[in-house]
């Protein structure tokens, strides 16, 4: 998904002004002048020149809307669907490792990325089971890192 | 068959286990939650008294760093934990200050307090090329010069060296914000900032100034506690010199969610009473110059409910409050 | 001459080597892992040194932090995944250098150069350090303001691209760094009352996500089957470097210098100091325009630059107890348990303990050689593994990693939010270094802007007052317009050319 330079200078342009009407009501540090809307409001002032300057840069060059270019990759299915696929995966393991633990989540959650890119069931299965367990010990004992565990299948804790 | 037979030998096993385990707390490690990051002073507290809970309870005790948002993320996150002891944490001084400022609706009695494990008074502290050598003589100056003269620094805005600070300033008489006190990272940087010529005071505590007063760059000039500090036996406190009789102290304690069990507790305050009094954790303290303070259970408790009531007291003078 | 003697049997035992080689170990395989920093294998560390005697647990840190920094480069190199914040900023470089088949060469001068650094650094500090740190100490909010607007016009001007892109990506970094309670006035920003927000948007997430997610989306999309491992030249990794060091030995001594003095100003670290001497040797270059696309003159640059700045960051904690970075800062806490208070005193008192530092130092970054060779070697089988088998072991990877800087999924929601931002930045050629930068000075320009303000009543003008201060703010001010003078002029005299 690629956008043409107006439309880029218009997104910045509405995102400084958008900063800006956020900042409003932060106020400033009891007796002084400054705070926590100091910043916002500088950001917002410069990403609204920058935006003023691409609209008239690509004004300019005779631009115009609208400019939204697709990539090649937007065009066959399959592969929208496997960027979905991988985002989704990325969400299932927030959702499920706290409730199932971290063991047979992320091996399922790399089972499915492996089937879904085309690695043979074998070496996806053998892959995803031997990493799961790697993490789990050099993370999980070597580091301390509190990884989810579940009630069942802790035989490794 | 033979690998059916496995997984349910298996299974009978970890069922049994379990069925062991589940008689006598603890059977599982324990978390701890330290607020703040690694290698400050609350994280190095927190891993000693930690490593020293291990050796009591046999089970390991896991330090785990949840920082941000002031201390507010970490103590969200120890009280809202499962009341299980399986999840304990290092609880700061800062929650006695978060509510009021409106950032949270936190406060002490979402706590089981176990114990507190350390204290440290708030100081005075100058510049040695300010040339001042008395806390008096530093106050007459500051009363003399026009409001917003003097500049102080050494933790965020509404910390707890800025309360310190409104709160003297209070008991001596002046406004509290009559000295501007400039929002900084914590006491290192408030100091570092000092000696760089930014600022004119740090009321933060004499323990966190000890590199830079022994390498004769920092003067402390007085203390916020009613007696003398052992580590700083040559700085006077207030009420000896000015006479204020504002004390501030920060310390540190553990704490579990609130509504432990009774027998959970009391084994808990028992590894933490023996590990407070271990060798290691005595040693520790005073190496590093952290005050030593011992509470437990409710006397603990009537400490953080005090300290509660006096902060919320002056940071509502200070307009440090969220109305 | 005796006290280096007594120094060197300090170190020279048995069980010192074996724990100098252990943590060297220990510092590959944090480092090499994106997600852990250096910082990170430091505090894990820590325990382990409370059961040790003074010198090993110095060493152990030392060790180990040089290696972390420098195996940062493996994942950047081999798979645009920086290990740590401090080799981000060549990061597009060497892996452009992997893409055309050279992952040796940039491995190698990552290596070599960082070696070279490291050395220089320790050199600085057994000589200087004292000098450096008086200078460092006068530095209040004023020089440090003036030098993050340095460290983030240099972030604009490394990027490749057109300016007004690198600025949307910097915006987009400083915006970032505005969300959450950690701000001078100590106002939830941006937070919608959620618990975790308040504690902001963490770096190593966002960074996980920019670089490592978006690249998993990429090969997701390609199916990644028909991203073939690029085929490696069969030279030596050290032979290159030889050349690369008569052909750059203005850059190699730059780069540490800069390092060096970068480290030593208490809190700038290894990170900004490779952002400065990335800049630097572009801006100098007599090819700027191959940077960013495989050119290894940045890398030999910002490689010393980064590991000068970790010895440079004991100047002054050594010799005042005031940290230069966020490790110094625990290992002073190290050594302060140890009976040892970080201070000019132990100069006099202990100079046994300082000499045996400085060899732990020289000891540690000629060690790096060998034990990176091997590390190298092993690394590059990771490129004979099968991009597809690969790339969902590195997605998981990436949420480990994201949910271990503070134990919590939030992290990998982070992760996932910055995956796609990186994602579509890319798309639109926004280059995502200088997002990067933005997050992470983002703090640092708010709280030494707001906080001078205050103490100088709201006048701009006190920003020059100070002399170091005035200068690096010309500096930085000349930064900005003399291109653009020179571009006016350019264009005025290409108009009357054309009339």
């Amino acid at each position: 998904m690629r956008v043409t330079d107006l439309t880029l200078g218009l997104l910045t342009l509405l995102g400084g002004i958008a900063i800006y009407l956020s900042a409003i009501n932060f106020h400033a540090i009891p007796g002084q002048d400054y705070g926590a809307g100091t910043m916002p409001r500088a950001i917002a002032f410069v990403t609204g020149l920058v935006g003023i300057f691409m609209i008239t840069k690509a004004a300019i060059a005779g631009e115009r809307l609208p400019g939204l270019q697709l990539a090649e990759w937007t065009r066959s299915g399959g592969a929208v669907l496997r960027m979905f696929a991988v985002l989704g995966l990325i969400v299932t393991y927030i959702v499920v490792s706290p409730l199932l633990g971290f063991l047979p989540t992320a091996f399922c959650v790399m089972l499915v990325a492996m089937l879904i890119l085309g690695v043979r069931i074998p070496t996806a299965i053998i892959v995803s089971a031997l990493t799961s367990v790697t993490i789990q010990q050099s993370f999980g004992k070597l580091l301390l890192v509190p990884l989810p565990r579940s009630d069942f299948l802790n035989v490794f804790w | 068959m033979h690998f059916i037979k496995t997984i349910v030998a298996v299974g009978g096993l970890m069922a049994m286990t379990g069925a062991a385990w589940a008689q006598e707390y603890p059977e599982r490690p324990i978390q701890m939650i330290v607020p703040w990051g690694a290698g400050g002073g609350t994280d190095a507290v927190g891993r000693l008294l930690g490593a020293e809970i291990q050796k009591e309870l046999g089970v390991p005790v896991n330090v785990v760093n949840r920082t941000g948002g002031s201390g507010v993320v970490g103590h969200s996150a120890i009280a809202n934990a499962d009341p299980d002891g399986y999840t304990i944490g290092i609880m700061t001084i800062e929650v006695d200050m978060m509510h009021w400022q409106g950032l949270t609706d936190l406060t002490y009695e979402d706590f089981d307090v176990l114990a507190i494990v350390n204290s440290d008074p708030g100081g005075v502290m100058v510049s040695a090329d300010a040339g001042y050598d008395s806390v008096e003589a530093l106050l007459e100056k500051i009363k003399s010069e026009p409001a917003g003269t003097f500049k102080a620094s050494g933790t965020g805005q509404g910390g707890i060296w800025h309360v310190g600070l409104a709160g003297w300033l209070l008991s001596e008489g002046l406004a509290p914000d009559h000295v501007t006190f400039v929002p900084s990272q914590g006491a290192a940087p408030g100091l570092t900032d000092m000696v760089a010529g930014g600022v004119d005071i740090v009321p933060s505590s004499l323990a966190e100034g000890r590199s830079m007063i022994d390498a004769k760059r920092v003067v402390p000039l007085a203390t916020m506690s009613p007696d003398r500090q052992d580590a700083f036996p040559d700085v006077p406190t207030l009420a000896e010199t000015t006479g204020s009789d504002w004390n501030v102290a920060v310390w540190r304690s553990v704490a579990a969610p609130a509504g432990l069990p009774e027998d959970v507790k009391v084994k808990l305050m028992d590894a933490i009473e023996t590990a407070y009094h271990s060798d290691a954790y005595q040693d520790f303290m005073k190496d590093r110059g952290f005050g030593l303070r011992w509470a437990k259970g409710d006397d603990a408790t009537a400490i953080v409910a005090a300290d509660d009531a006096v902060f919320g007291e002056v940071m509502t003078k200070a307009g440090l409050a969220a109305q | 001459m005796s006290i280096v003697i007594e120094a060197a049997n300090l170190v020279f035992q048995p069980y010192v080597l074996l724990v100098i080689f252990g943590a060297a170990a220990f510092g590959m395989f944090v480092g090499a892992i994106p997600g852990l920093t250096a910082t990170m294998a430091t505090a894990l560390l820590v325990p382990v040194t409370f059961f040790m005697d003074p010198v090993p647990a110095i060493a152990t840190i030392v060790t180990a932090t040089a290696m972390a920094i420098f195996a940062g480069d493996i994942p950047g190199t081999l798979l645009r995944m920086p290990g740590t914040p401090a080799s981000a900023a060549y990061v597009q470089d060497a892996y452009a250098m992997t893409q055309q088949g050279r992952p040796e060469a940039a491995l190698g001068a990552s290596l070599v150069f960082s070696s070279i650094g490291g050395i220089f650094g320790t050199l600085v500090l057994i000589t200087a350090s004292p000098v450096l740190a008086e200078i460092a100490l006068k530095f209040s909010s004023f020089e440090y303001f003036w030098l993050v607007v340095l460290g983030l016009s240099c972030a604009v001007f490394i990027s490749p691209g057109s300016p007004a892109r690198g600025l949307i990506a910097l915006f987009i970094g400083l915006f970032a760094a505005t969300v959450g309670l950690d701000n001078p006035a100590a106002v939830p920003r941006y937070t919608f009352g959620s618990v975790e927000m308040m504690g902001g948007v963490q770096f190593i997430p966002a960074m996980i996500g920019l670089f490592a997610v978006s690249e998993v989306i990429r090969a997701f999309i390609k199916r990644a089957s028909d991203v073939r491992p690029p085929s490696t030249s069969g030279k030596s990794i050290f032979r290159q470097q030889a050349t690369n060091l008569v052909t750059y030995p203005v850059q190699a001594l730059r780069g540490s210098v800069l390092g060096t003095a970068i480290g030593a100003l208490p809190g700038a670290g290894a990170d900004i100091a490779a952002w400065i001497s990335y800049a630097i040797s572009k801006k100098f270059s007599k090819t700027p325009e191959k940077f960013g696309k495989g050119h290894v003159e940045g890398l030999v640059e910002a490689g010393a630059s980064n590991n000068g700045a970790m010895s440079g960051a004991w100047i002054p904690a050594l010799v005042f107890g005031i940290p230069g970075d966020s490790i110094t800062a625990i290992v002073i806490g190290v050594l302060y348990i140890k009976g040892i208070n970080p201070g000019p005193m132990v100069f006099i008192t202990q100079p046994e303990m300082i000499y045996a530092v400085f060899i732990v130092f020289l000891l540690a970054n000629v060690i790096m050689l060998p034990l990176g060779w091997i590390a190298i070697k092993g690394a590059r089988h990771v490129l004979s593994i099968p991009q597809k088998v690969l790339m969902p072991v590195i997605l998981m990877f990436c949420m480990v990693g994201s949910f271990a800087i503070n134990n919590s999924v939030f992290g990998i929601g982070l992760m996932l939010f910055f995956g796609v931002i990186g994602f579509l930045m890319e798309e639109n050629d926004i280059p995502i270094a200088p997002a990067i930068l933005g997050l992470v000075l983002g703090p640092m320009l708010e709280q030494n802007f707001v906080t001078s303000m205050i103490k100088s009543d709201g006048s701009f003008l006190a920003f020059f007052e100070r002399p170091i201060a005035a200068g690096l703010g010309l500096f930085s001010i000349a930064i900005w317009t003399i291109p653009l003078v020179l571009w006016l002029l350019h264009r005025r005299s290409a108009r009357q050319s054309l009339s």
